[in-house]
């Protein structure tokens, strides 16, 4: 089967700073993988490579098989990707329901329609949102740009979904639903989601696999039951 | 009373030409945070365009369709090929590029039409309607404003009402989430410099033959004042613009009738410096995007 998203050989960085070294890593379709490191680790810069924000000095990035080397940023939504960046990116000067219809504005012509019924359903999924469609982006607490954001990315339904720091900011209770809601994404909608985050006990909680990245290179890789229980491992990278 | 109904009226024709100007600067501050110096002189050259046309063809309409399409086309080549390049770097390159751009064009028209005046007929009869004996306003003030008006609605229709709208609006408030969304950020960008550039064109129209005539640097003065207008807006909103615009035109119409014609640049100076002191983001923009 070929993976949702395979990344190899992928080096980058910021002028003459290099911050990732021959990264590699592959998602399979409706599984979870969890990017963990310390702060300054590289995994900001590792999504924002992916989805082309940062172009790489070196290595490959496959999307269903696709080379993503000359395809640009704007297009990659409309092959199956979609990058729900650090902060989360919702659109404060726009409202509820033009950030939700911004999802869907890739689709071209009849399948319209469709984008009109992925907002719909977001509505019903989160129903903070359908009561505050016309409030702002920036009057919005926490925790609802956190379900805006996610919704949407949902409207765009992508194959493969990055996620940067998702919990960041949110209180604990906020951050089990949205967690477990990722699990359905990967389970009814056979998603394969890339996330990274801060928050390691949640994140290997959920994924299926991990790896450890520090220093701009993966440190280790495996099934994300094992890295929980690896205490050696928790203790050299991510500090607890 | 007549003196004053006619100022105002005088101020809200002349304030519409400001709005103009300012709608301008503002559609291109707020998605590229570039202030167009040059964006009187492309309304000079679009108004060349359109007495050229004229001439050729003897239809005011045609020269005047032609001056608004020469708008169109003379932001999409600017911004490509000088402010596409200017991207990330600090704010004063594109103020000096503005400038330079500004100097380049009127020495240019002056080299191609020379610097003799020109009268740019209106559009519209300058006989006032009366009101006893107070002269209230003419055909050409009811299109100056009829126009201005008219662009506003339809610009306020294409930002919320469509898809395009909000492309050019994501665009401009957050180029990455919006590339990431699937906009193609650079040419939203590059449509509302062309935008700009057709209500420039069409302020430029408007205002020339007014009694100022044309010649290369004919719209400066009329830049000065729709920049002031755009700051009192608050240089990000559109409506802003168009409020700041009109009060400009009224206040100074105002400081020419009432206290005489030496004041008027100065009224123009008070206006900037009190709105500034009283409101420094200007009165339409939102206190909360300039907080750090």
């Amino acid at each position: 089967m070929t993976a949702a998203l395979e990344v190899a050989g992928l080096s980058a960085g910021y002028g003459r700073v290099q911050v990732l070294h021959d990264v590699g890593l592959s998602i399979e379709p409706a599984s979870i993988t969890a990017v963990l490191g310390a702060n300054g680790a590289g995994k900001t810069t590792l999504l924002r490579c992916i989805s082309g924000l940062l172009p790489a000095t070196a290595g490959k990035i496959l999307l269903h098989g696709k080379d993503l080397a000359d395809v640009p940023v704007s297009s990659l939504v409309g092959l199956g990707m979609t990058h729900v960046p650090e902060g989360r990116g919702v659109i404060g000067e726009l409202t509820v329901d033009e950030n939700l219809r911004l999802g869907g504005l890739w689709r071209q012509g009849a399948s319209r329609r469709e984008s009109k019924q992925a907002i719909a359903d977001v509505y019903a999924l989160f129903e903070p949102l359908a009561r505050r469609r016309s409030h702002h982006g920036h009057q919005l607490s926490g925790g609802e740009r956190q379900m805006l954001a996610l919704g949407r990315a949902l409207v765009a339904r992508p194959s493969v979904l990055l996620l940067d720091e998702p919990s960041l900011g949110l209180a604990p209770g906020v951050v089990a639903n949205m967690l477990g809601f990722l699990s359905r994404l990967r389970n009814e909608r056979e998603m394969a989601i890339l996330l990274v985050e801060q928050n390691v006990h949640s994140a290997l909680s959920i994924a299926d696999e991990g790896i450890v990245i520090s220093l701009g290179r993966v440190v280790v890789r495996g099934r994300a039951s094992e890295l929980q229980d690896d205490a050696d491992l928790r203790h050299a990278y991510l500090g607890f | 009373m007549d003196r004053f109904i006619f100022l105002t009226f005088n101020g809200l024709s002349i304030g519409m030409v400001y709005a103009g100007v300012a709608l301008a600067l503002v559609l291109i501050w707020r998605s590229t945070r570039v202030l167009n110096f040059a964006q009187g002189a492309m309304a000079t050259a679009c108004a060349y365009v359109a007495i050229t046309v004229q001439q050729h063809t003897g239809s005011y309409w045609l020269g005047f369709a032609a001056a608004l399409v020469a708008g169109f086309v003379l932001g999409v080549l600017i911004e490509r090929i000088f402010f596409r390049r200017l991207e990330g770097a600090p704010p004063l390159n594109s103020i000096v590029v503005g400038v330079g751009l500004l100097i380049l064009i009127e020495a240019g028209l002056g080299m191609i039409y020379g610097v003799a005046n020109r009268p740019l007929q209106n559009a519209f009869s300058k006989i006032d309607y009366k009101l006893g004996h107070a002269a209230l306003f003419s055909n050409q003030d009811i299109f100056t404003v009829g126009s201005v008006l008219g662009v506003m609605v339809l610009f306020a229709a294409l930002f919320t009402r469509t898809d395009l709208g909000l492309r050019m609006r994501a665009a401009a408030y957050a180029p990455e989430v919006a590339r990431l969304l699937g906009v193609r950020v650079g040419r939203m960008l590059t449509l509302g410099w062309a935008l700009a550039g057709v209500v420039g064109a069409l302020a430029g129209l408007l205002v020339i033959p007014t009694g100022l005539g044309l010649y290369p640097a004919a719209i400066d003065g009329v830049f000065v004042l729709g920049f002031t207008g755009a700051v009192v807006g608050g240089l990000e909103s559109p409506a802003g613009a168009v409020v700041g615009g009109v009060t400009t035109g009224l206040v100074l119409s105002y400081a020419q009738g009432y206290i005489g014609s030496d004041v008027t640049q100065l009224a123009a100076l008070v206006l900037l410096v009190a709105v500034l002191l009283v409101r420094p983001e200007g009165l339409f923009s939102s206190t909360r995007a300039r907080q750090v």
